[in-house]
């Protein structure tokens, strides 16, 4: 064969291999660019954009893990919103940002949020999003199209799909065993924070959203295992009373913006078989959640600035004190 | 859309004879490569082409003149050690001073200019060689490609004067000779999978492992291997497709990579891994400090002298400097053997020249000195049993599984090299299939590539 033809052979073998790829993750779309299609469970980061996309929806639940088991159905029948989970796991603050953004680009009206306050995602800040699928421009969509993990997420949604509702999207926790063993046996996670940082973090990324009163934010605390503060040092807990008081102050300028904190519940904090491990609770208290969303209840206010950090403590010294005994 | 364009417009300028057009094309193209990573570096390459040059020019000029001669030389050299010096070591330089002295001099957070070493000793050689009229004065365009050429700009291999700039004026050079875009899109595809498939893959394992601040016997052997492999892939990998990228362009790289790790002698390796390295720090370096012309025991220092710079030349941290060190000394304990006519099976110095690379990597990736000996510690430490489970799941998974490492020791230590098979390229069928095959996967795994390691250096 002559160098021309070798060549020649070569550049046409390429590109038909590549168009053929990219025609049938296209075809598959396993994360919606090009159309609302079946829901798979994957990366949130990943799935998001297409839900964004292609859901009709006036509401949206954005957060870490710690939001995976809400049902967006439950959520639609007490509150009366039109939901979708807009979740990955360690989701972080600049990321809960980029999909408000990217939501503003879509044809919903976003009218309720609720936003998940997990620590770590506001204290370890970062953007892990997949910008390709995050933009309406086509220009980069072969990193969609032809990149090697889409393209066997895609051949296993192919070959063996198994769709899930959106109230069972990212669900994961309900088969796995809960209570007191299963939280004594996970690491510590400690806990610092740079308030410097974490005030960047809020008004670079979180206030321009927060300024917009069209939108109600419901700013949830989740309900960690108490364990998890006997865990930590008096040092490392506060630091978490401090992040805690940063957080709240910013969050109460905002007249749109309502928080709830769940973390002084003690019934439901101080209950082992509530959780998988030290901040993953059962789908029952996720809907206790959002039951308690809609009475009002464990709403802050100026006033339980500190006396919600207080009751925290107590809460705190009583577990220490159960487990010593 | 960059090298196509890049490429149809040079030959286009040259099939009409426009062969200064064509040049002058290929610098602008090559300036927009290097200013796409970071255009704040342009000024720094620019000014130092701008002084290189005008140092040699000044050479040809002063003739017979041995005093402005040999000041012109000295200005080269300072200016040349000087840039990178200042962009490379400061920082190194004012810590340990700040450590021995316990002071507190800010340190300068330069931002390293991407391939910095490589245009500066390119650049470096151009004087000497002028000052040693070695060379006719050049056109400033010409000396412009040579520093510029951007296939081999960022990272290598490190070309000499002599060997580029003739092969930029041959006006064989300036036609399509599809012979050798034959073997260069063979060179670039091979090159590609190495770093893209293999090396990429394989850093998932050494990333990990030389993160952690504990880790098992077994733990260390699969960190430590897994940089050995990662880096030969991705080094050589990018060589490849620089080679393969110039022979687009007609212009034959030198070879960088002669199967390294089957060396059976420390100095075999040496001549086998970055030989263009190698090749510089001899003629520019060993040569003028003496070579092995001053006596035994100087021949000894200078050799380890070249492998201490060859340290610092790579990173600007004691890491580097041990790791120069230790290879220098590695060099002088195997002449001392081929002095005294001790040899050993073939097969025995290909292990232990390989295990004895293999540890002084760790120095060269690892962060801190006491990082590298905890990990070399462990190495030799079969008490510390168990694995890191990660290891276990990664090798079983399909991403990151077992089967990248047996592609990784048949490509390292079964193929012949990329450039050998490129030269003895048969124009077949299957050859076609294989190349579309790693182009494609390479294409595919592009999103999850991270930078070469070379672009650091």
């Amino acid at each position: 064969m002559r160098p021309k033809k070798f060549v020649s052979i070569f550049i046409i073998l390429s590109a038909l291999s590549l168009i053929a790829i990219a025609s049938f993750v296209a075809y598959v779309d396993p994360y919606m660019q090009y159309r609302k299609g079946s829901l798979y469970n994957s990366d949130g980061r990943y799935l998001s954009s297409g839900i964004i996309r292609n859901y009709d929806y006036n509401a949206a639940v954005i957060g870490s893990s710690l939001i995976f088991e809400y049902k967006t159905s439950y959520i639609d029948s007490i509150l009366g919103w039109n939901s979708v989970k807009l979740s990955a796991k360690g989701l972080r603050a600049s990321e809960y940002s980029a999909f408000l953004d990217f939501i503003y680009e879509s044809d919903n009206e976003l009218e309720n949020v609720i936003l998940d306050l997990r620590c770590f995602s506001f204290v370890n800040d970062g953007n892990s999003l997949p910008n390709y699928l995050y933009n309406r421009t086509m220009l980069d969509d072969y990193e969609y199209l032809l990149n090697v993990d889409v393209l066997f997420y895609s051949l296993g949604c192919f070959l063996s799909p198994n769709p899930v509702s959106m109230d069972n999207l990212y669900s994961w926790s309900e088969n796995l065993p809960h209570g007191r063993l299963q939280v004594e046996k996970q690491g510590i996670p400690g806990f610092s924070f740079d308030s410097i940082g974490l005030s960047n973090t809020l008004n670079n990324q979180l206030r321009r959203h927060f300024s917009n009163s069209d939108i109600t934010y419901y700013a949830v605390h989740p309900p960690y295992c108490a364990y998890w503060y006997a865990k930590l040092s008096d040092e490392q807990f506060n630091q978490y009373l401090e992040f805690r008081k940063q957080i709240n102050i910013f969050l109460l300028q905002f007249p749109n913006v309502r928080i709830y904190d769940f973390q002084v519940a003690e019934e439901i904090v101080t209950e082992f078989d509530n959780y998988v491990d030290y901040f993953h609770y059962s789908s029952d208290i996720s809907d206790w959640i959002i039951d308690q969303i809609q009475l009002e209840e464990y709403r802050m206010n100026i006033i339980d600035l500190d006396l919600n950090n207080i009751k925290l403590s107590e809460i705190r010294s009583d577990i220490i004190h159960s487990i010593c005994n | 859309m960059f090298l196509p364009i890049v490429l149809i417009g040079y030959y286009l300028f040259n099939r009409f004879n426009h062969y200064e057009y064509a040049k002058t094309l290929l610098v602008v193209a090559s300036l927009y490569f290097y200013a796409f990573f970071n255009v704040s570096y342009l000024p720094i390459i620019l000014s130092s082409i701008v002084v290189n040059y005008s140092v040699a020019s000044m050479l040809h000029k002063a003739e017979e003149r041995i005093f402005l001669r040999k000041s012109l030389l000295w200005i080269g050299v300072i200016f040349n050690v000087g840039i990178l010096g200042y962009f490379k070591y400061s920082d190194f330089f004012i810590s340990n001073i700040n450590y021995i002295f316990s002071s507190e001099i800010s340190l300068l957070k330069l931002l390293l200019p991407l391939g910095i070493s490589f245009f500066t000793f390119q650049q470096l050689a151009y004087v000497v060689d002028a000052y040693h009229r070695k060379r006719d004065h050049d056109k400033f365009l010409d000396y412009a490609l040579f520093v510029t050429f951007f296939p081999q700009l960022i990272a290598g291999p490190i070309v000499l004067p002599d060997e580029m700039l003739p092969q930029f004026a041959d006006e064989n050079n300036k036609r399509v000779n599809w012979d050798n875009i034959a073997r260069g899109v063979f060179l670039f595809s091979v090159g590609l999978a190495k770093k893209m498939l293999l090396a990429d893959t394989l850093s998932k394992y050494s990333e990990h492992g030389f993160s952690l601040y504990n880790l098992s016997f077994a733990d260390a052997w699969v960190t430590s291997l897994s940089y050995t492999f990662q880096l030969y892939l991705d080094f050589s990998g990018y060589c490849d497709m620089a080679m393969g990228i110039a022979l687009l362009f007609n212009i034959k790289l030198p070879q960088n990579f002669l199967s390294p790790y089957l060396s059976p002698n420390i100095q075999q390796f040496w001549k086998r891994w970055h030989a263009t390295l190698g090749r510089f720090l001899t003629h520019y370096l060993y040569i003028p400090l003496g070579g092995n012309r001053k006596g035994p025991s100087r021949t000894m220092l200078n050799l380890w002298l070249v492998f201490l710079v060859s340290g610092i030349w790579h990173g600007a941290g004691w890491t580097f400097i041990i790791w120069g060190a230790m290879h220098g000394l590695a060099i002088v304990i195997h002449r001392y053997f081929s002095q005294a006519k001790l040899s050993m099976p073939n097969w025995m110095g290909i292990i232990i020249t390989f295990i004895t690379v293999n540890i002084l990597w760790v120095y060269f990736r690892a962060d801190s000195v006491e990082g590298a000996n905890r990990i070399v510690k462990s190495m030799f430490d079969i008490t510390k049993t168990g694995v890191n489970i990660d290891f276990i799941a990664w090798a079983k998974s399909f991403s990151y599984g077992i089967h990248y490492w047996v592609l990784a020791l048949i490509t390292i230590f079964l193929f012949p090299t990329a450039y050998e098979r490129a030269m003895n390229l048969k124009f077949k069928l299957v050859t076609i299939f294989e190349i579309v095959f790693y182009f494609t996967v390479s294409v595919l795994f592009l999103n999850k590539v991270a930078t070469f390691l070379y672009f650091n250096f």
